[in-house]
């Protein structure tokens, strides 16, 4: 988590560099065309949209988000000529991102607790929908109660994960990264990313059967065109 | 046999699913699933899961976000947007 300290406080000019592990800036190799800032906006401004929602999952408030975002352009164009071109910009500008976000939250960001989710077998809410539709003749019936879940309950679960859980679950599940790419995203080794990416959706679908349980998608009774 | 390869492919579901699997073992996968419905049932599953969360989670901000970003841009560096 140290690494997150490269960033500086709000507004100043970028002071982190990404390293070079993170597979998304190299060090600059001889014949590298560097970015040119007055393309910034015609190349990095359409990802905008997904990085507000990303920052809304993060930090859980629209406000937030929206002044996390901004940081985030800011420091990215000071910082655009900088970036190599042909390279990573999705993952770059998410990088910074993520920066952003746990060097202005870093108080509130909890340490990673210990929260033991070895308990959690594997396909854990596949299983008791399962048990629950035991009996039923459609195969599909667990995915039929799927369909059910509003998009409240899915926001609300991701956001209850632990935030070391949360980030890779929303880089790949949200975003489609690849775990290198979260990897350097993140910056932690690529075992890591696998490891929490999957107690992350463990707990993602114990809170989620939590849900179908209080909203009664539990029941014998799956709403569908019968 | 037929046993172990339920686990070998369960195991590796969402490296499957994740895209982060090796060709020979995707193609090992692919050729159980086709003959295993009970795997093909939880691969399927954990798919549409996977798809889901995606659905659902993903937001559009109001077009005034994305005004308030360019202004925000404009405002402090003169040479945005020029």
């Amino acid at each position: 988590m140290t690494s997150f300290a490269r960033g500086e406080g709000a507004f100043g000019r970028p002071n982190f560099s990404l390293p070079a592990r993170s597979g998304i800036v190299l060090p600059v190799r001889r014949g590298a065309v560097l970015a040119d800032q007055a393309n910034f906006e015609r190349d990095a401004m359409e990802f905008a949209p997904q990085l507000y929602s990303a920052a809304l999952r993060m930090t859980r408030n629209p406000a937030d988000a929206e002044d996390v975002v901004q940081e985030t352009y800011l420091k990215a164009y000071r910082a655009y000529h900088t970036f190599q071109t042909g390279t990573n910009l999705k993952a770059w500008l998410y990088r910074i991102l993520t920066n952003t976000y746990i060097n202005r939250y870093r108080k509130q960001v909890r340490r990673p607790t210990e929260v033991d989710f070895g308990e959690v077998e594997d396909l854990y809410l596949y299983k008791r929908l399962g048990s629950v539709e035991a009996g039923k003749a459609s195969r599909s019936a667990e995915e039929e109660v799927l369909e059910q879940f509003v998009d409240a309950d899915v926001k609300a679960a991701v956001e209850e994960l632990p935030e070391h859980f949360r980030m890779p679950v929303l880089l790949a599940d949200v975003e489609g990264f690849s775990y290198k790419e979260i990897a350097g995203i993140l910056d932690v080794p690529i075992g890591t990313v696998m490891s929490r990416l999957h107690r992350g959706r463990k707990a993602l679908e114990k809170a989620l059967w939590a849900f179908a349980e209080q909203h009664g998608l539990t029941g014998e009774q799956v709403a569908g065109d019968g | 046999m037929g046993k172990q390869n339920c686990q070998d492919s369960l195991a590796h579901v969402y490296f499957y699913l994740d895209d982060e699997i090796g060709r020979l073992r995707k193609a090992r996968i692919k050729r159980h699933l086709k003959k295993c419905p009970p795997c093909m049932g939880a691969f399927s599953f954990e798919s549409r899961l996977k798809a889901i969360v995606r659905e659902r989670v993903r937001e559009e901000p109001q077009p005034e976000v994305m005004d308030r970003l360019r202004a925000f841009l404009k405002e402090n560096e003169s040479g945005f947007g020029n």
